[in-house]
C-alpha cells in the first residue's frame, strides 16, 4: 500500500533527523516525564519470599500508560507527513487516550475507534477522550473490541489516507508499523537496563511483561535481547482459563497465519475464521499478536506464559494493598506470573516487572468483579 | 427490462457467454492468461467487460448459485466469488454484513469452491476467487491453492497480500496456475503503479476509489486520469471496482477502462429482495448495466 511505502520513508527520514529525535526526547522528558522510576518493591518481595521485585514504572507517564511513547513518536511523523488527522484504535483506551492527548498537543483532528463492548468496560477513557477533543467512534461490528476497532481505523486510514495518519498502538499491523511501535517504546527497556545497573550493579535474572498486541513487552524486551542471561518472559491473558477457550493467549494456543496485515499467531479456527476472545483487561483481549514475539517464540528467545482472570485480580489487589500502587489489569497479568516463579526463584534474583499502565480506569471492572466473586 | 444477453462482442465468446477457459485448466501462468487473452478479446470487439461479485453463501447457498448463473445470462463475462473471512479489512458494511450473515450459515473456502464448481458445469465465464490471506493459509497456502484451482477458478484477488509480502507466495501461485490479480489504487504512485501492473496477471483491479467496497452515489472525477495512467503502464486489461452503483457509473468507467466490477449494489439488492427474489433482481439489474455499457461503443 502506498500510504505504507510513504510512512516508511518518513518514519526513516525522522530516525535520521538529530532534530527530530531531540524533539522526541525534550517531549518525553518535559512532558511525559521519562524517564520512569525503576521501584523496588519491598513489601511485595518480602510477600512473595523469593526474587528482589523491581516495577518498571511506566503507570507514571503522562496519561498514565507505556502508550504515550508511541504516540508522541508517530505524532512527530504525522506532523512531518503535514496530516491534519489522526486515528487510531484502541482496547483498553490508554492508547486512545494517549492519542487524543498528543493530537490535542499538535492541534490535529482526532478520531478513535473504539468497540462497543470496550467502551462499556472503560467509561471513564472514553469521556478523558472527549475531554481532550477527540471524537470517539462506537464500533459495532464482529466482536465489538479491539480487534473490530483495529479494523475499523485501516478501513478509515485507506479512505481518508491522504490527509489522515493512523497511530496504531501496538507492534501488530503491516510494515513498518511492528517496527515503528517497538522502536519507539524500547525506551522503556534501554532505562529499565540502565536503571538495573545502577541499582543493583548487575542485570536482571527476568524481565516480565504482558502481551497483548505486545508493545510494552516489545518495548522492554528489545534492549535484552543480547544479554542472553536474562530470561525474557510475556505473560498473555488466560481469561477464564486455556481449557475454557475463553482467553486470548494468542502465543500459546494460535497458529500461523495474517491478522491486520500482520504474519504472525493468530487464534483462528481450523477454516481460518478469527475466534472470539475474552479477557478481564480490554488491552489484552486482542487475537493476534506482534510477529517479533512470533520470532522471539520461535527462536526460543523469550518464554510466553499465561495467566487468568482471577490470577490477574489477585494480583491486582495485592499491590494496591501492599504497594500503594493500583495497576492497570493488563500489568496485572505480569505481576501473576512474577508471583508464581518469584519464590522458585530465591531471595538473590532479580526481577523487573513492567508495570506498564495505572488501573484507574479499571475501578469499575475490579468493582463488578468483586461483586460477582461475592454473589457466588 | 433487458435481461438478454445482449449482442455486443458475441463473437468471442462461447455459447452461454463469458470466456472460454476449461479447455486450458492445465496451462502454464506465462503472461497471457485465460483471463487476460479473453478480457484483451472483447477489447478488440469493444465489449466493456462486466465483472460481478457474489459472496458464496449469501443470502444463501441456493441463491447465489442462482444469482451467479443468472448473472451470466444478463451478460456477466467473468464472475467474481467471494469466499468469507471473518475480518474483511478491504470491505464496507455491505460486503461485510454478508460475510458474517455467510459466516453464520456455514460457509467457508470449501463451500465456496463447491458454488464454484457447480456453476462450472453451466457457464464458461471465468470464476475469480477473492477472499483474505488468512483463509487461504489456514488449510496450507499451496494446498489451499491447489484446490481453488481445482475448482475450475482461474483468477485470485487477496486484498491483504501486498506486493511486498507477495513475492514470498508468488512462486506457489505462479505453480498452482492461478492468475493473482493486483489492486492498484488512484493514490498508487507511478512507480509502484508499474512494479504492480508488471506482478498482476488476468487484468489489473483499479480501485476507483480509496477506500474499502462499497456502492457510492457519486465516484470521484480523477478516475480518467488514473486510468490513463495505467493505460501507460500496462498492456494488462484494466478493470474498475469499488463504489459502483448505478448503470451509467458503469457506463462512465468503461469509458475509462475495459471492464467494471460490481459487488456491494448487487449485495444490497440481495439483501432487500431476499433469497427468492434477489437473483432476479440482480439479473435485472445488471441487464441494465450491460446495456449500459454496451452503449458505450456504440
Amino acid at each position: 500500500m502506498t500510504a505504507l511505502a510513504e510512512l516508511e520513508s518518513a518514519y526513516g527520514a525522522c530516525r535520521r533527523d538529530p532534530a527530530w529525535r531531540r524533539e522526541l526526547a525534550a517531549l518525553s522528558a518535559d512532558y511525559s516525564g521519562r524517564p520512569t522510576p525503576l521501584y523496588r518493591a519491598e513489601r511485595l518481595t518480602a510477600a512473595w519470599g523469593g526474587a528482589r521485585i523491581y516495577l518498571k514504572r511506566e503507570d507514571l507517564n503522562h496519561t498514565g500508560a507505556h502508550k504515550i511513547n508511541n504516540c508522541l513518536g508517530q505524532g512527530l511523523i504525522a506532523r512531518r507527513l503535514a496530516k491534519r488527522r489522526i486515528i487510531a484504535e484502541t482496547g483498553a483506551g490508554q492508547h486512545g487516550v494517549a492519542t487524543a492527548t498528543v493530537a490535542a498537543l499538535f492541534g490535529m483532528a482526532c478520531d478513535v475507534y473504539m468497540g462497543e463492548e470496550d467502551m462499556a468496560r472503560q467509561r471513564p477513557n472514553v469521556y478523558r477522550m472527549g475531554l481532550l477533543g477527540a471524537r470517539v467512534i462506537p464500533v459495532t461490528s464482529g466482536s465489538r473490541t479491539l480487534k473490530d476497532a483495529t479494523n475499523e481505523a485501516i478501513r478509515d486510514w485507506v479512505t481518508n489516507v491522504r490527509d489522515t495518519h493512523y497511530i496504531i498502538g501496538s507492534t501488530v499491523g503491516p510494515h513498518p508499523y511492528p517496527r515503528i511501535v517497538r522502536d519507539l517504546q524500547s525506551v522503556i527497556g534501554r532505562e529499565a537496563r540502565r536503571q538495573a545497573r545502577r541499582i543493583e550493579g548487575r542485570l536482571p535474572d527476568a524481565v516480565i511483561a504482558c502481551v497483548g498486541g505486545g508493545s510494552n513487552s516489545l518495548g522492554i524486551f528489545h534492549s535484552f535481547v543480547g544479554d542472553t542471561g536474562v530470561r525474557l518472559i510475556g505473560v498473555e491473558a488466560a481469561g477464564a482459563g486455556l481449557a475454557s477457550g475463553r482467553h486470548a493467549a494468542t502465543l500459546t494456543r494460535g497458529r500461523p497465519g495474517v491478522l491486520h496485515g500482520s504474519r504472525s499467531y493468530v487464534l483462528q479456527d481450523a477454516a481460518g475464521q478469527i475466534t472470539p476472545t475474552h479477557s478481564i483487561s480490554a488491552g489484552l483481549d486482542y487475537p493476534g499478536v506482534g510477529p517479533e514475539h512470533s520470532w522471539l517464540k520461535r527462536t526460543g528467545r523469550a518464554e510466553y506464559v499465561s495467566a487468568t482472570d482471577a490470577e490477574a485480580l489477585a494480583a491486582f489487589h495485592e499491590l494496591c494493598r501492599l504497594e500503594g500502587i493500583i495497576p492497570a489489569l493488563e500489568s496485572s497479568h505480569a505481576l501473576a506470573h512474577a508471583r508464581k516463579i518469584a519464590r522458585k526463584a530465591g531471595r538473590d534474583a532479580v526481577f523487573v516487572v513492567c508495570l506498564s499502565g495505572r488501573g484507574d480506569k479499571d475501578v469499575e471492572t475490579v468493582r463488578g468483579a468483586a461483586g460477582a466473586s461475592n454473589a457466588e | 427490462m433487458n435481461t438478454k444477453r445482449p449482442r455486443g462482442g458475441q463473437a468471442v465468446l462461447e455459447s452461454r457467454g463469458g470466456l472460454p477457459n476449461r479447455q486450458t485448466a492445465k496451462r502454464p501462468n506465462l503472461a497471457g492468461s485465460v483471463l487476460e487473452k479473453g478480457l484483451a478479446a472483447l477489447r478488440e470487439c469493444g465489449r466493456p467487460a462486466l465483472i460481478p461479485y457474489f459472496m458464496a453463501g449469501y443470502p444463501s447457498v441456493a441463491s447465489s448459485r442462482e444469482a451467479i448463473l443468472r448473472a451470466v445470462e444478463a451478460g456477466a463475462d467473468v464472475v467474481e466469488i467471494g469466499a468469507p473471512f471473518s475480518d474483511p479489512l478491504a470491505d464496507g458494511p455491505s460486503i461485510q454484513y454478508a460475510s458474517h450473515q455467510a459466516l453464520a450459515g456455514g460457509m467457508d473456502l470449501a463451500g465456496a469452491l463447491k458454488i464454484a464448481e457447480s456453476c462450472a458445469a453451466r457457464m464458461t465465464a471465468p470464476r475469480v476467487l477473492m477472499t483474505y490471506m488468512n483463509v487461504l493459509m489456514a488449510g496450507g497456502f499451496e494446498r489451499s491453492l491447489a484446490r481453488v484451482r481445482a475448482a475450475g477458478v482461474s483468477g485470485l484477488i487477496v486484498p491483504d497480500l501486498s506486493l511486498e509480502a507477495g513475492r514470498e507466495f508468488a512462486p506457489a501461485v505462479d505453480e498452482s496456475g492461478l492468475d493473482l490479480i493486483q489492486l492498484a489504487a488512484p493514490t498508487t504512485p507511478a512507480a509502484r503503479l508499474g512494479a504492480l501492473a508488471r506482478a498482476s496477471r488476468g487484468f489489473l483491479y483499479l480501485v476507483s476509489v480509496t477506500g474499502v467496497t462499497g456502492a457510492r452515489a457519486a465516484l470521484p472525477a480523477d478516475i480518467r486520469a488514473f486510468a490513463a495512467r495505467a493505460r501507460a503502464a500496462t498492456r494488462l486489461p484494466l478493470c474498475v471496482g469499488f463504489g459502483i452503483s448505478t448503470p451509467e457509473q458503469a457506463a462512465t468507467l468503461a469509458r475509462a477502462a475495459d471492464g467494471v466490477v460490481i459487488g456491494s449494489a448487487l449485495v444490497n439488492l440481495l439483501r432487500t429482495e431476499g433469497p427468492g427474489k434477489g437473483p432476479r433482481a440482480v439479473a435485472a439489474f445488471l441487464g441494465r448495466v450491460r446495456a449500459a455499457l454496451d452503449r458505450t461503443r456504440e
